[in-house]
C-alpha cells in the first residue's frame, strides 16, 4: 500500500493511502467525537459531528474524507471545538432528548458525547414536536423522538443484512426513518434481525425485551455461539444476575459478522416455555419430584438391565455427545439423523461470489435467517436466485426463476450454466438426494444441516445405526415426540413437552446458554460454546448428569 | 471571614433537586462554616430574598406566569444564578407536557385521572396560569452556571458550591456531569 505525508496537528506522519482521516486519527490514537460513522458501516458523513479543519476556518468531515499527500488537519482547534459543539446543541435540540425518561440512558453514544463535550445545557431551544412511536414490531421498539438521522439502522439493514426494510423519506427537518413504502414497522417486510438496533447509537431502535433489564455496561459480556441452528453464528450475550439482558452479533465472528436472525438475538429472550427444574421419576403412572440420588440410583438399575439404546440430539456439544457414546458402549442413535448425498461443505461467502444460487425447499427468511441475509446481499451483487419450492417463499419476490420440486433436475440445470453456482438446501428426500449426487463437485452446496452440532455428531460416528433395545436413555432439551414401543424410558431434557408424561424417569438439564462445549458448524468450523448463564437452580448440565452416571 | 449569602427557590420541579441540596449531608455544615449563610429557601421561613444575595439557586422548568416572577425576581437579587437539575437546566420531564394544549394538561390533571370523582379545574387567582410550554431557565433570564441531572449529584451540587466560594469557576466533568 502506497504512502502519503500528511500532517496531523502540526506533525508529519506517514499514512496509508486510501484510507479516510478519521481511520487515521484512530490508529494514531487521536480521539474524535462520532454519530453517523460506525466501524462495520459504510460511511456517509451526515452529522458532521467527525468535522477537522483542513485549511484555517475550513471544515471537513474526517469520516468521508480521504488522506491525500499534504493534507493538513487540525483535530483539536477552537474552530473545531467550536463546530462539534454546536453540531451536538442542534442534534439535542431536535427530537426529544430528554435522557432523564429514556430508556437508553447510560447506553447512548448521544449523551456520551454530552458528557464527553462538556454539554452542561442547551444552547438552542428545543424543537417541541411529538413524533410517533411505533410500538408494532413484536421485538423492536422505534420511538421516531430520540431519533437523530443518522442512517447507521439504514445502511445496516441494507447493506450490511441485506434486507432493504429501512430508508428516509421526506427531507430536511421531516425527515423520517421509514419501513417500506412507510408502513408501521411490524406491518412491514422487516425479518426481526435486529441490527438496525444494534447500531443505533440512541434510543430510537431498541430491544422490547431487553427494555429496562439494565445497561449493556452494567452487564457481564459473554462472547459465544448460537446454538439455535447450524449456521453457529458469534454471538455477544450481555447478563446481569444470572438473567440474559440483551444479545447483540458477534462482528467479529467470520460466520455471519454482526448478522444474526430473530432466532438468534430474539428468541432467548422470549423464551417462555416452562423449564423443568427438578427430577421425577414415574410413581402409580404419574411424575414425581424425587431428588437427583433417587433420580440417578433409578437410572443406574435401568442402565443395569444392559437393555438400553441412547437416543440423542445433535444440538448437544461434542463432549456431551461423546460421553453419552461412552456411558451406552456405543448403542446410540441421533434423534436428528437424515442422509445427505453431499460431503463437502461450502463456506457461506461462498454465497456472496456466486451468480447463480439455487435454494431449494427453505424458507430463509423463517429459518438460517442469517443465510437468507447472505442470499440477499448476493443477488445485491447481481447473483441470480432460483427457488425450489412447494410452498410459498418469502424470498420469491427476489428470484429469478421459481420452480416446483418435480423440476429440480430443470433448476439445477439453469444453476450449473453460472461459473459459480451455490446449491442451498435443508431436508433432503429420495429425489433431492438423487438429483445432488449426479452434480457432486460442479457446484459449492450448502448444507442447512437439522441440529446445531450435526456434522460434530456425524464427526463422533453418530448416525441411524443402534441395536434395538428395549429401554431408551433419550438426551435432548426439547423433545416433541418419543419413539414407540419402548418399556422403559429415561429422558434428559429441559422443557416440559407433553411428550415427557411417557418418560419414567426425568432428568432436568440445561439449555445452551448454560452449556459449555464445541460445536461443529455448516461449513464444518469448528466453534467452543461459551457458557453464559448458571443452570437454574435444581438444573444440572448434560455433562454433570453423564458424569454421575459414569460414577466419575 | 467573608459572608456568601444563597437564596434557593424551586419551580415546576418535584423538589428532587433539593433533597439533593440535603444531601450533602455534613458538607453543608462545611459550606456554613466557610461563610455560606442560607438567606431564603422553600425550607426556610423566608421563601424570598429578602435582600440581594450572591448565589441564586432555581430548580424546576418554568411553566406558569408566577415561575416567570419568580426567575425574574430571583435573576435580579443575586450576583451568580444556577439552574440546578434537568428541569431547570433543559427543561426537563416536565416539558412532556409541552405534547399537549394546557386545556388537555389541566383536564387530564384535575378531572381525567383514574383515581379523580367529581374533579374540578382549580381557578383561584392566587395560583399560578400555565404558560404554552414549559422551559429551561435559561429561556427566560440568564444563568450562570448549570448543574443537570435528574436529580443532580448532591456530590456535583457540592463541587459547584465550593468552587463559587473559593473563587473558582465551577467546571463539571466525569460522574458530576450527568443526565440522568
Ligand atoms: S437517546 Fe440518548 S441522548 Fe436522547 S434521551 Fe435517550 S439517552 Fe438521552
Ligand atoms: S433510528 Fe437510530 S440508527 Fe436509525 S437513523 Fe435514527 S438514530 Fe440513527
Ligand atoms: S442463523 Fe442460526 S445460528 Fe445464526 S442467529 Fe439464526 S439461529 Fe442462531
Ligand atoms: S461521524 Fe463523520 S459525519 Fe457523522
Amino acid at each position: 500500500m502506497a504512502l502519503v505525508n500528511i500532517k496531523v496537528n502540526g506533525q508529519p506522519v506517514q499514512v496509508e493511502e486510501g484510507k479516510t482521516v478519521l481511520e487515521v486519527l484512530k490508529e494514531i490514537g487521536i480521539d474524535v467525537p462520532v454519530l453517523c460513522y460506525h466501524p462495520k458501516l459504510p460511511s456517509i458523513g451526515a452529522c458532521r459531528m467527525c468535522v477537522v479543519e483542513t485549511r484555517p476556518g475550513v471544515l471537513q468531515a474526517s469520516c468521508t474524507l480521504p488522506v491525500s499527500e499534504g493534507l493538513e488537519v487540525q483535530t483539536d482547534s477552537e474552530t473545531v471545538k467550536k463546530a462539534r459543539k454546536f453540531v451536538l446543541n442542534l442534534i439535542f435540540s431536535e427530537r426529544n432528548h430528554y435522557c432523564m425518561y429514556c430508556e437508553m440512558s447510560g447506553n447512548c453514544e448521544l449523551q456520551d458525547l454530552g458528557y464527553s463535550l462538556g454539554l452542561d445545557h442547551f444552547e438552542l431551544p428545543t424543537y417541541m414536536t411529538k413524533f410517533p412511536l411505533d410500538t408494532t414490531h413484536e421485538d423492536i421498539l422505534l420511538d421516531h423522538n430520540r431519533c437523530i438521522l443518522c442512517r447507521r439502522c439504514v445502511r445496516a439493514c441494507s447493506e450490511i443484512a441485506g434486507h432493504n426494510v429501512l430508508g428516509i423519506s421526506q427531507r430536511g427537518i421531516d425527515s423520517m426513518l421509514t419501513a417500506d413504502l412507510n408502513v408501521p414497522l411490524g406491518e412491514s417486510s422487516c425479518v426481526s434481525c435486529g441490527l438496525c438496533v444494534q447500531v443505533c447509537p440512541t434510543g430510537a431502535l431498541t430491544d422490547k425485551k431487553s427494555a429496562y433489564l439494565g445497561t449493556r455496561r452494567e452487564s457481564e459480556l459473554v462472547r459465544t455461539i448460537c446454538a439455535n441452528c447450524s449456521v453457529g453464528c458469534g454471538i455477544e450475550a450481555y447478563k446481569k444476575a444470572n438473567h440474559l439482558v440483551q444479545i447483540l452479533g458477534d462482528w467479529e465472528n467470520p460466520i455471519n459478522n454482526g448478522v444474526l436472525c430473530r432466532l438468534g438475538r430474539y428468541e432467548p429472550l422470549s423464551d417462555a416455555k416452562k423449564r423443568i427444574t427438578q427430577p421425577m421419576i414415574k410413581k402409580d403412572g404419574k411424575l414425581e419430584p424425587v431428588t437427583w440420588e433417587e433420580a440417578i440410583d433409578r437410572v443406574k438399575a435401568i442402565l443395569n438391565e444392559k437393555e438400553t439404546v441412547g437416543y440423542i440430539s445433535a444440538s448437544l456439544p461434542l463432549e456431551v455427545l461423546s460421553k453419552f457414546k461412552d456411558l451406552l458402549e456405543d448403542n446410540v442413535g441421533l434423534l436428528e439423523n437424515t442422509s445427505n448425498p453431499i460431503d463437502t461443505f461450502g463456506k457461506l461467502s461462498d454465497i456472496l461470489n456466486s451468480d447463480k444460487i439455487v435454494v431449494i425447499g427453505v424458507d430463509l427468511d423463517k429459518n438460517f435467517g442469517v443465510v437468507g441475509s447472505y442470499v440477499k446481499r448476493a443477488i445485491f451483487n447481481s447473483s441470480e436466485l432460483i427457488i425450489v419450492d412447494d410452498k410459498p417463499n418469502s424470498l420469491s419476490k427476489y428470484a429469478k426463476l421459481i420452480y416446483q420440486t418435480k423440476d429440480l433436475d430443470k433448476a439445477i440445470g439453469n444453476a450449473l450454466t453460472g461459473n459459480n453456482p451455490v446449491i442451498i438446501y435443508s431436508q433432503v428426500d429420495e429425489t433431492i438426494a438423487d438429483s445432488l449426487s449426479r452434480i457432486r463437485g460442479k457446484a459449492k452446496f450448502i448444507w442447512l444441516a437439522p441440529a446445531s452440532n450435526y456434522l460434530g455428531a456425524k464427526k463422533l460416528g453418530l448416525n441411524g445405526n443402534f441395536n434395538y433395545k428395549k429401554n431408551a436413555y433419550i438426551v435432548a432439551p426439547y423433545i416433541e415426540k418419543i419413539p414407540e414401543n419402548l418399556n422403559k424410558i429415561i429422558l434428559q431434557t429441559s422443557y416440559y413437552t407433553p411428550a415427557i408424561e411417557k418418560a419414567d424417569v426425568v432428568l432436568p438439564s440445561s439449555i445452551w446458554l448454560e452449556e459449555e462445549g464445541t460445536y461443529i458448524n455448516i461449513e464444518g468450523v469448528e466453534q467452543k460454546l461459551a457458557k453464559v448463564l448458571e443452570p437454574l437452580k435444581g438444573v444440572k448440565n448434560n455433562l454433570e448428569i453423564l458424569s454421575m452416571l459414569l460414577g466419575r | 471571614m467573608k459572608k456568601i449569602t444563597i437564596a434557593t427557590d424551586w419551580l415546576d420541579g418535584c423538589s428532587g433537586c433539593h433533597m439533593s441540596m440535603l444531601d450533602m449531608d455534613e458538607r453543608l455544615v462545611e459550606l456554613i462554616k466557610m461563610g455560606v449563610e442560607l438567606n431564603a429557601t422553600p425550607i426556610t421561613d423566608f421563601k424570598e430574598p429578602t435582600e440581594e444575595v450572591d448565589i441564586g439557586i432555581l430548580e424546576g422548568a418554568v411553566s406558569t406566569n408566577h415561575h416567570i416572577e419568580v426567575v425574574k425576581n430571583m435573576r435580579n437579587k443575586c450576583k451568580i444564578l444556577i439552574a440546578i437539575g434537568d428541569c431547570a437546566v433543559f427543561g426537563g420531564i416536565v416539558t412532556m407536557r409541552n405534547y399537549f394544549s394546557v386545556e388537555e394538561l389541566l383536564r387530564r390533571g384535575y378531572i381525567e385521572t383514574e383515581s379523580t370523582v367529581d374533579g374540578k379545574i382549580p381557578t383561584s387567582p392566587e395560583i399560578g396560569k400555565h404558560t404554552k410550554l414549559a422551559k429551561a431557565v435559561n429561556q427566560i433570564v440568564k444563568v450562570d452556571f448549570y448543574i443537570p441531572g435528574c436529580p443532580p449529584r448532591a456530590d456535583a451540587i457540592y463541587y459547584v458550591l465550593k468552587e463559587l466560594v473559593e473563587g473558582r469557576k465551577p467546571l463539571l466533568v466525569g460522574d458530576l456531569l450527568r443526565y440522568d
